[in-house]
C-alpha cells in the first residue's frame, strides 16, 4: 500500500539550481561536499559531539558523554545565540550532525543551522493543503527528525513521510500515508531501526482503524516496507476484546510520541493512547479490554509484527501511555518498602534487558522484560486514583471502581487528571547514577461523562476541571528513581510545572519548566547549580553538542496544550509562549 | 534608598478600598510588592543626577549621553556576561528602552503595554494594556512603536497612541491620569515618550497630515494631575515669525513637522532641544518653491521649558527627500577645537580651546555632525559621516546647508541619485557620548536612494510624494558603520564597518561600549579601540535601546529585539544577514 510520489528534484549535482522551490538555501557550507553519510552504526553509537535521534540514542536516555560542561563550571554557562522559532506549538528537538542542528519549527518547517552560530543555512517549510486546519487539529506541533545516510527525516501535518537532503534542504522523496482528511496528527517524527525509517502517530477519529498505525519506510526510497494497525480487526488476535463494536467504529488508540528501539533484538518499543470516546460504558462496556490501546507494544522490526504487549489499563479518563520507554540492562532487585508491585517471578539481583520508566499519564513505573513482556514491577509516583492494584503476575491493572462511569453526567474526581502525572515532558537516565529522571505533575480532574453513545463530536466525551490534588500545592515535580531498586532517590518539587530532561556523563542534570526557568541539577542531590530564566515555558526538548571541541547545550521554548494547562495551576508563575531557540556554552 | 525583594509567595487579593481594587480593570496586578509602602517618590533632583544603579530616562540622562557610571562590567570580565532572563514581549513594532528604578524595570512594549518587572528575575509585578480605538490603524499608520516611559512622582509617562498622554501609578499599573492631546483622527503617531523637565512632562510626536499644522505640536502636562501646561506648534501661522517662510502656501495646508523622537533638556538653562522631520510632501517644488525655508522643519529647536517658546532655532536643511533631523541632541560641556582637516565647515567665530556648552552630534539623516552653542544656538562646527550628496556647503557663519542643485526635485516624474536614502544615514538608533574619552560614539548607514518625485501637486494620499529604491552607495559593500568622533576635534578615532547595519550603542564608565546589528548580534567594544569584547546572536534585529543598571550590587545589561521598519529596509542590502524579528527582552550579567 504504497504511494510514493517520485521526487521532481533530481539527487545530483544539479541539485542546487532546483532549490530555490520550497527550499531557501542561504550561503553554501563546506559540510556539503564534506558530508558524510549516517550509518545505523553511528545512529546506534554515536559520536559523543551528535546528538543524532530524539533522546540522542534510541533507548532514549536522554543522555550525553559530553563533560565538558561540569558541576564545577556549569554555573559560568553563557548564551552564545539564540533564533525565533516559526509559529504554532513548539516542542522541537535539535538533531545536531557534525556541526550542524537541523531544527523541526513548527508546521514542518525545517531549519539547518550552523550549530556554533545558529547561522542559517538551508530551510524547509512544507506546503500544507488549504483545508489541513479542517481536519488537523493542532497541525504545528513537530518535536523531532531522524538522519540517515544523506537525509533528514520527517513526518507532515498533510500525513506524508518525507526526507530532505541534509546539505540542501531539497526533497528527496515523499510518500503519502493516509489521507489527512481522514488521517492522523503527525506531530512526533521517526527513528531509525536497523535501516528503517519507523513512526508512530495519533489518529483522528474520523480515519476509524486503518488510520491508527505504526510504519517503517525505505529511508532511500520512501517505499512502505510494513504498517502495523493498534486496532484488531476480524479474524485478528484481540478482535474479541472489543466485545460487539464494529471494526469500523473502533477508534483513536494513537501511538503520538516517538519509539524506542534495541538493534540487537531489532524491537521497536511503542506505546497507545485512550480510544475515543473515552469511557467504555460507551462502547461494548466497562469490562472489556479493546486491545491494544494503552499499552506497550514490541515490534519485530523487520515485519512490524506484534512480538509481545503489555497492556497498561482500561482507559476511561484519557490517560493515554504513549510516552517514551526506557531501555537498559540492569540488576532487578525491586525494594518493596519503594515498589508495591513485585513479580514473584523476579530473582533479585538478575541482570535483566528490561523496558521500564512512566508509560503513561497515571505516572506509574513499570519494568518489563524487554525480550518477553514479561511484569516485573510497577510503582507510583505521583498521586493516581484509578488504579487500585496491579496484578502482579500479569502488570494489569485493577480498576478502583469508584472511578468508573456507567453512564453520562456523572461526575467523578479522576487523578492523574488528563493533563497527566506524565506527559510529553521526557524523562531522562543516567548511568553514572542508575536513576531514571522523570518530570511529572500533581494533578487531579473533577471529571463528568458527557454523553451516552459515541459520537465523532465528542472526542474523549469526557468534561474536565483541572485542579491541584486534595492537600498539595505544588504541580511541578522532578522524581529521581533508581532503576534497580524502583526507590525514590531524590525529589524536588516546585509550583510551576517541570518539563523534559536531560543527563550528562559529568553529572549534570538539565531541565526546564512552565514558568520559564531553564536548570542544571547535580543528578546525585537536585542541587540547582545554575539556572537563567527563559521568560516562556521550556517545551523543547534539551540537547548537548560539541563543535570544534565546545560543548554546547541547547533548550527551546514556546506554548503546549499540556504545559498551559499545568501553567493555570501557579497563575503567579505563568511565564510567556514564545518559540525561541537558545544555545548556551562555558566562556571560550 | 532601599533595594528590596519580591516576596515568592501566591498572588494576594488587594484589601477593599485599596488603589489595587481599582488596579483590576486595565492593569493586571501579579504580585503584590514590599516595594509598594517603600516606594520613593521621584524627584527632580533623581532624574537629572540619577543613582548609577538606576536608569530613568530614555538615554538615562537628560543629556542624552547613554552612558552609566557603573562599572562591575568591564573590559577584563565582559567576555563572561550570562544570560540572566528573557521575555518575549508583545506583537508589534518594537524599539523599546527599560526604565529602571529601585530594582523594578518598567518596559515600554509595544502598543502601549507597559509592565513593571523585577529587574533581577525578569518577573511580571503589574501589566498595563492601554485600550485603543478600534479604529485607530485607520488613522495612525504605526501605533505599536513605543519608545520610552519617563518617571516623577509615583507615576510612569507615556504618550499613547489614542493620542492621549497618561500616567501610571509605579506601584500598581493603575492609571492616575490621562489628558487628550489631539484627536487621533486628526492626530500625531506617539511613537516615542516624554522626559521629565524640571517638573513637566515634554514630548514630541509625528503629525499627521490629515492633523494639518495643529497637530504638529511639542507638549508639556503637569505631572501630578495631567493639566497641560503649554503646546508649541514647530509650524507657525498668520501674524507668527516663520509666517513667510512658507510662501503663499495658507496656514492649514501646512503639514507634518513632526518631532518624533525624545527632547534633550538642561535643567540650568531650563532649555529643551528638540528636532523636526521633513513636511509632507517633500519636494518643495510641490508647495511654494525651493527657494523657501518652511520653518521649522528640519531644525534644532530650544524651547523654554516654562513656556515652551522658542528661544533659538537654527534649520540644518530644506529637505526634498525626507531626510527627517529629529534625532538625539548631546548636551556636552567641551573645548571647541575642531580640527581643519576632518571638519568641513567651522566658524571664523570658533576659539580654539574655548569651553563652550554644546549641543552636538548627528541630528538628522544626512549624518553631518552639527556643533551649536547650546545657550545662543551660535552654529560652531559641521562635518560630513556617512556619504551624502545633497548638502554642497554649510554656511560657516549661519550653520545653513546650501543644497546640490543636482538632487532638487523640480517637477513630477524626476529621478536622482540621493544620499543618503530616506532610511538615513542616522535613524532612530541612538549614539552614545563617553566622557572618559571624550568621544560620541554612532552607529550609522551606507545608504542611497533611486529617488523619484511622484506628483505634481500635494495630497494627503501621497505623504512624501516620493519612490525610493534604496542602494548602497556606489562602490561601497557594508552598510554598518560605527564612527567615533571626538566631541572637542570632530575627528574621526576609530570607525567600525560590517555588512549589517549597526543599532542603538551604549557607553559605561568602565571604557565599555554596547550596541547590536540588524543580523542579531548584540556585542560590547572596548570605547579607546572598537575591539569585539563580547558578542551574543539574538537571531533577530537588535531595536530596543541598551541599558544598564544594578539591583543589590550586581551589575545587569538589557537590550531587545524585534523588527523595525528601518532595520528592516537596511536588512534587504545584506540578505545574507538577515535575521528574525521576534519581539523579545534580554538580561545580561556576570556570574554571582
Amino acid at each position: 500500500m504504497t504511494h510514493t510520489r517520485p521526487t521532481h528534484f533530481p539527487a545530483s549535482a544539479m541539485a542546487l539550481a532546483f532549490m530555490l522551490g520550497a527550499a531557501l538555501c542561504m550561503p553554501a557550507t563546506a559540510q556539503e561536499s564534506d558530508f558524510i553519510p549516517v550509518t545505523d552504526e553511528m545512529v546506534q553509537n554515536p559520536d559523543p559531539a551528535d546528538w543524532l535521534t530524539w533522546r540522542r540514542t534510541l533507548d532514549h536516555w536522554g543522555y550525553s558523554p559530553l563533560e565538558q560542561i561540569d558541576r564545577d563550571n556549569v554555573s559560568q554557562l553563557q548564551l552564545v545565540w539564540t533564533r525565533p522559532l516559526s509559529l504554532g506549538i513548539q516542542e522541537g528537538t535539535p538533531l545536531v550532525y557534525d556541526g550542524v542542528m537541523y531544527f523541526p519549527s513548527p508546521e514542518d518547517i525545517t531549519q539547518a543551522l550552523d550549530a556554533a552560530t545558529g547561522n542559517l543555512i538551508w530551510e524547509y517549510r512544507r506546503p500544507y493543503p488549504d483545508d489541513l486546519n479542517d481536519y488537523i487539529p493542532f497541525p504545528s506541533i513537530n518535536r523531532n527528525l531522524a538522519i540517515f545516510g544523506n537525509y533528514i527525516f520527517d513526518n507532515g501535518n498533510d500525513n506524508y513521510a518525507y526526507a530532505l537532503d541534509a546539505r540542501t534542504g531539497e526533497v528527496a522523496w515523499e510518500t503519502q500515508i493516509l489521507d489527512y482528511r481522514r488521517g492522523a496528527q503527525h506531530t512526533s517524527g521517526p527513528i531509525i531501526a536497523n535501516g528503517k525509517v519507523v513512526s508512530g502517530r495519533g489518529c483522528e477519529p474520523e480515519g476509524g482503524p486503518d488510520a491508527c498505525v505504526i510504519t517503517a519506510f525505505d529511508p532511500l526510497t520512501g517505499e512502505e516496507l510494513w504498517r502495523t494497525r493498534t486496532i484488531p480487526g476480524p479474524g485478528e488476535p484481540g478482535d474479541e476484546t472489543w466485545g460487539d463494536i464494529p471494526f469500523e467504529e473502533r477508534r483513536h488508540v494513537g501511538t503520538w510520541m516517538i519509539p524506542s528501539f534495541d538493534p540487537e533484538l531489532n524491537q521497536v518499543y511503542i506505546g497507545t493512547s485512550v480510544t475515543s470516546p473515552a469511557p467504555k460504558f460507551m462502547l461494548a462496556g466497562n469490562d472489556e479490554q479493546y486491545l491494544y490501546h494503552n499499552s506497550t507494544l514490541a515490534l519485530d522490526a523487520d515485519t512490524g509484527e506484534i512480538v509481545w504487549y503489555l497492556q497498561h489499563v482500561v482507559d476511561h479518563w484519557d490517560l493515554d501511555h504513549p510516552f517514551a520507554r526506557l531501555l537498559l540492562d540492569t540488576a532487578v532487585t525491586p525494594d518493596p518498602d519503594a515498589v508495591e508491585w513485585i513479580s514473584p517471578r523476579v530473582r533479585p539481583g538478575e541482570v535483566r534487558r528490561v523496558v521500564t520508566g512512566i508509560p503513561g499519564k497515571t505516572g506509574l513505573v513499570y519494568t518489563l522484560d524487554r525480550e518477553t513482556g514479561e511484569f516485573l514491577w510497577a510503582r507510583q509516583t505521583v498521586m493516581q486514583n484509578v488504579i487500585a492494584e496491579v496484578n502482579t503476575e500479569s502488570g494489569a491493572a485493577v480498576i478502583n471502581e469508584e472511578t468508573l462511569f456507567t453512564g453520562a453526567d456523572q461526575e467523578r474526581f479522576i487523578c492523574p487528571s488528563l493533563n497527566g502525572g506524565k506527559n510529553f515532558p521526557s524523562g531522562a537516565y543516567s548511568p553514572l547514577t542508575g536513576l531514571m529522571y522523570f518530570p511529572l505533575h500533581n494533578t487531579c480532574a473533577e471529571m463528568t461523562s458527557l454523553a451516552e453513545e459515541p459520537s465523532l463530536d465528542e472526542l474523549y466525551a469526557i468534561d474536565s476541571r483541572i485542579v491541584l490534588p486534595p492537600g498539595v500545592e505544588n504541580a511541578g515535580t522532578i522524581e529521581a528513581i533508581s532503576v534497580e531498586t524502583g526507590e525514590t532517590a531524590w525529589k524536588l518539587e516546585q509550583r510551576a510545572g517541570a518539563t523534559s530532561l536531560m543527563t550528562t556523563a559529568s553529572g549534570l542534570l538539565f531541565g526546564g519548566d512552565t514558568m520559564g526557568m531553564f536548570r542544571a541539577w547535580d543528578q546525585e542531590t537536585g542541587e540547582v547549580l545554575w539556572e537563567v530564566s527563559l521568560g516562556s515555558h521550556v517545551t523543547g526538548y534539551p540537547a548537548t553538542y560539541a563543535v570544534n571541541g565546545r560543548q554546547f547545550v541547547a533548550v527551546s521554548t514556546g506554548g503546549s496544550l499540556n504545559t498551559l494547562s499545568i501553567s493555570n495551576l501557579a497563575p503567579e508563575r505563568r511565564a510567556g509562549t514564545a518559540n525561541n531557540l537558545y544555545v548556551f556554552a562555558l566562556p571560550e
